[in-house]
């Protein structure tokens, strides 16, 4: 079986789940052309009985990811933040994304991860769970966390007076 | 749990969904075509080189018109026929010139499959600037809102090549492609050793006017062997 023989889903998909975790853009671009680089020479290792393409290509993603932040580690504070959508002046569904990605980008590294796996890649809770070792329960778990975190950042991102604790954090210092 | 919270829950959730990114369509289409071309091509490695220019030139448009092209490719069989002349006039100084979005190849170049013993030696690649400590200094000025900067490599076995050109700091910086389109990786599949010219433009807004950049590439071959080289150069009269 060719694993990539239908590569568009899957680079949408890839895709993605690496733009929520280093944000969109040519970077997001760099990582999933080196996912599919590496798995193009690594196609005749891929084994069906132990997941499914988009699976075995999210599992070389974290990889990349892994080596694309430790490249980058001490170049933080360089990269420009995501702006938060100005009412008015975006269409709705760029303001949208926006303010999605701004709140993504305020959680911590796990549940990040968790939120790129699911809504990202697409990936089942049980999926999840076995690219991360984890039982799917624990997963479903961690997932409904992550989003309770995310909306009160969504919130605070989104309404008056608000500040983020991490917005707060980085302007004191 | 409430209700409501379970309603909130799934407005995230759906927020989440809609708002999910996309790639950029020429970046999806670009590397769409590469893997397809790739993933099928791979079943073929290490043909024998072919002898006839006539046969090479058939097998060339046959294989274009199959899988499209690697990346940046055009598909047109009149760009498949002028490509094989080149070659056949030996004219192996074709440039890596940053055209699309991720990707490019040899794909035209005499007929090489990717692996292929007789371009290829063990260990790493021997990659170096053409000229070595004798190559003069290299300088990159503005010409209109793009800077031009043009080097030549030696590369003595297949590879993949990834161009990039850092700033002082580390920063990757983005590379202007013709159509204006922008990357901060250049990747490009050699598959005739040889001397490469590689032009690169950077927009001049990333650019500080004295301040010295470096080419980095980053050359894999076959077997996985890599092999690094910088190229320094220097932006001056950015203004001009």
């Amino acid at each position: 079986m060719n694993p990539l023989a239908d590569p568009e889903p899957l680079i949408r998909r890839v895709y993605a789940y690496v733009a929520y975790r280093i944000g969109d853009g040519p970077d997001a671009e760099d990582v999933t052309s080196a996912v599919f680089e590496r798995a193009l020479r690594y196609q005749e290792s891929y084994d069906r009985r132990k997941g499914s393409p988009l699976a075995w290509l999210v599992g070389i993603a974290r990889r990349e990811i892994d080596s694309a932040l430790a490249a980058r580690l001490p170049l933080h504070g360089e990269e420009a933040p995501v702006e938060p959508a100005a009412p008015g002046d975006l269409a709705e569904d760029s303001a949208r994304r926006l303010s999605i990605a701004a709140a993504v980008e305020q959680l911590d590294p796990r549940d990040r991860e968790l939120i790129a796996l699911r809504y990202g890649a697409d990936l089942t809770a049980r999926q999840i769970g076995e690219l991360l070792d984890m039982q799917t329960n624990a997963v479903e778990v961690a997932l409904h966390r992550a989003l309770a975190r995310l909306r009160e950042g969504a919130v605070a991102e989104t309404t008056p007076g608000i500040v983020r604790p991490a917005a707060a954090a980085a302007r004191a210092t | 749990m409430n209700i409501n919270w379970r309603r909130k829950e799934r407005g995230v959730e759906h927020e989440l969904r809609a708002a999910r990114p996309e790639p950029k369509p020429e970046f999806l289409s670009a590397l769409s075509e590469q893997v397809h071309a790739e993933s099928r091509r791979s079943r073929f490695r290490a043909r024998p080189r072919l002898a006839l220019a006539g046969v090479l030139t058939a097998g060339l448009l046959a294989a274009v018109g199959a899988f499209g092209g690697f990346g940046y490719a055009a598909t047109a069989a009149q760009q498949a026929v002028d490509a094989v002349s080149g070659i056949l006039v030996a004219g192996n100084d074709d440039p890596i010139e940053v055209r699309l979005l991720t990707a490019g190849a040899d794909q035209y170049q005499a007929g090489y499959a990717w692996g292929d013993p007789g371009q290829n030696h063990d260990g790493a690649p021997g990659l170096s600037q053409k000229g070595g400590d004798f190559a003069p200094p290299l300088v990159a000025s503005c010409t209109g809102k793009v800077a031009r900067v043009v080097t030549r490599i030696v590369l003595d076995e297949q590879a993949d090549l990834k161009v990039s050109v850092m700033g002082p700091g580390g920063t990757k910086l983005v590379l202007t492609q013709k159509g204006g389109k922008q990357t901060k990786t250049l990747r490009y599949r050699v598959l005739v050793p040889r001397t490469i010219r590689i032009a690169l433009r950077i927009p001049c807004s990333v650019l500080e006017d004295g301040a010295r950049y470096k080419i980095v590439i980053h050359a894999t071959d076959p077997d996985g062997n890599t092999s690094d080289l910088q190229v320094p150069f220097r932006a001056l009269n950015l203004t001009a």
